[in-house]
């Protein structure tokens, strides 16, 4: 296994009708069992990226590769690719088809033709970790869009993929939402799952990735480190990005205060680093 | 779209008991409704009320309105079947009236008939709100999978069931954003918006399959929609042994009946 899970070479990909590339000659890497945000404008390719990452749109020029094996368009290669390539869309109701919250989660596995045993049991461990017990038998339309998100992400994880593709997790959620959701993708990552998200919320960016993909007009214009690229990013203020809550206050505190230089990463953090 | 009904089949106090069991037992009175005289058929719709009602809870005001719905559609036709119009009168009619130069009349056959017809139809519904109100349809479709019913009919129903609850969220979001901009001020306005809804949800039910044919394909769609449910079922006997006695019980009923009247 290489250091690097998923690998974009070159990739071109426009719609049909479109007059201009969604994505343009791609290429990047993404690190193994890290935790990756994928940042841009609206309309910067995003949300392609992730459909060819998942082989649902095939590129038009360049190529893609997954533990450095290069993904063919067959069923059968494209069906082993789905199992280790999760993706979660940005509108669960985009990818629950079930009737109640156990069977959408079992979907997956049925695809996969499992013994119903394996299936019982992985669904029943699945609904435990993402505390959905209590709703396994409940249909999918009586569920808040909080509880939805949790069930689409929960019939991804099941299938114990190596990497998730999450897009915008925290839109339409409450604080108290996101928060969970947080917390749900800190475990997920702490399995060992490579995770990476497409999300305009820098501030949660900020405090959760170790690794950022900057994305403009179909093409990557930045990637590292976060604390990294957030410094390339204020000296690029032309892209319009925004910069993080946490990191502009502390760049407007005055350096005696500071008794770090490196930028905390969290509200408790930032309180830790100053001398009142 | 009534959410409540499907609630309802979701919360009620027989949703432990198998759906075989409360489906065969439905389709048993069914059967049973189809063949009896009346009286018998009365007594299934009473036995229905009281296993929707009183056992399964389903509150009585939204049972008898759901029940008295479906009748007031059937007593509409009845009329036409009890009311006959002749020039002259049979002697065996039981009331006559003049009218246009002929006679309105009712007679024995006729109002036999709509009587069975409306006890035969009272019994169905009762099963049927039976079936409806106490097995959720995603356990009815489970039950239907392991039926000779084509699976693409399991299929399509479930997906449809799933599509109905998405839509309707849709054209309920539509309707109040129209209404919250005084879409429903005027008669004329209201026609307007309505039809301005029903063409949005026909481009938007075009977005939503492609968005859906893109998640389904994300989740290694096989070329069947297949899923697991847990069955966490229990058996009653009392139920069963209730359900047993009654049916001997209508069939006994319907010889007496047969023999003696």
């Amino acid at each position: 296994m290489s250091d690097y899970l998923l690998e974009m070479q070159g990739v071109d990909y426009t719609y049909p009708m479109a007059e201009q590339a969604a994505v343009k000659n791609l290429s990047f890497r993404l690190p193994a069992g890290r935790k990756t945000a994928l940042i841009g404008q609206n309309g910067c390719g995003k949300s392609t990226l992730f459909l060819l990452a998942d082989g649902l749109f095939r590129p038009q020029q360049g190529e893609i590769l997954l533990d450095g094996v290069p993904l063919k368009f067959d069923r059968q290669t494209l069906n082993r690719w789905r199992q280790r390539v999760g993706l979660v869309f940005q509108d669960p109701e985009q990818q629950l088809v079930a009737p109640t919250v156990e069977s959408d989660i079992s979907y997956g596995l049925c695809n996969q033709n499992l013994p119903t045993t394996e299936i019982a049991d992985r669904v029943q461990q699945t609904l435990a970790d993402f505390q959905l017990t209590e709703l396994a038998r409940r249909p999918l339309h009586h569920l808040s869009l909080g509880q939805k998100k949790r069930v689409s992400i929960a019939g991804v994880m099941t299938l114990r993929p190596d990497l998730v593709l999450l897009d915008e997790p925290t839109a339409y959620l409450d604080a108290l939402q996101t928060k969970n959701l947080l917390l749900e993708l800190d475990s997920i990552a702490q399995s060992g799952t490579t995770l990476l998200i497409a999300t305009h919320d820098l501030d949660f960016v900020y405090q959760w990735a170790d690794w950022i993909l900057v994305m403009q007009q179909g093409s990557l214009l930045l990637e590292g480190e976060t604390l990294a690229v957030f410094e390339q990013l204020q000296a690029l203020p032309d892209l319009e990005l925004g910069l993080p809550l946490l990191w502009q206050v502390w760049n407007m505190l005055p350096p005696a205060i500071k008794l770090k230089t490196v930028p905390p990463r969290s509200i408790k953090k930032l309180h830790d680093s100053l001398h009142f | 779209m009534n959410t409540q009904l499907d609630a309802l089949a979701y919360s009620n106090r027989l949703r432990s008991l198998p759906p075989k069991q409360k489906l065969f037992f439905a389709l048993a009175l069914l059967v049973t409704a189809m063949f009896v005289h009346p009286p018998i058929q009365l007594a299934i719709s009473l036995w229905m009320l009281v296993w929707t009602v009183f056992y399964a809870g389903i509150p009585w005001r939204f049972y008898l309105g759901m029940v008295l719905g479906v009748m007031s559609f059937l007593l509409t036709s009845l009329v036409a079947i009890i009311g006959n119009f002749a020039s002259l009168a049979p002697a065996d009619s039981l009331w006559s009236w003049p009218l246009w130069g002929g006679q309105v009349y009712v007679s024995m056959g006729a109002l036999q008939q709509a009587i069975e017809i409306f006890s035969r139809s009272l019994a169905s519904t009762a099963t049927l709100f039976f079936i409806i109100l106490t097995v959720p349809f995603a356990e009815l479709a489970v039950v239907l999978e392991q039926t000779p019913l084509p699976t693409i009919l399991t299929e399509l129903l479930l997906l449809c069931y799933r599509f109905i609850f998405l839509l309707a969220e849709v054209a309920q979001s539509i309707a109040i954003a129209q209404q919250s901009r005084g879409g429903y001020r005027t008669r004329r306005l209201a026609l307007s918006s309505v039809s301005l809804l029903i063409r949005q949800l026909i481009q938007r039910t075009a977005l939503r399959y492609q968005q859906i044919a893109l998640g389904i394909k994300a989740r290694g769609f096989n070329q069947e929609f297949r899923f697991w449910q847990s069955q966490p079922y229990k058996y009653s006997w009392r139920y069963g042994l209730e359900s047993i006695a009654g049916c001997i019980l209508l069939i006994i009923g319907e010889v007496f009946y047969r023999i003696y009247v």
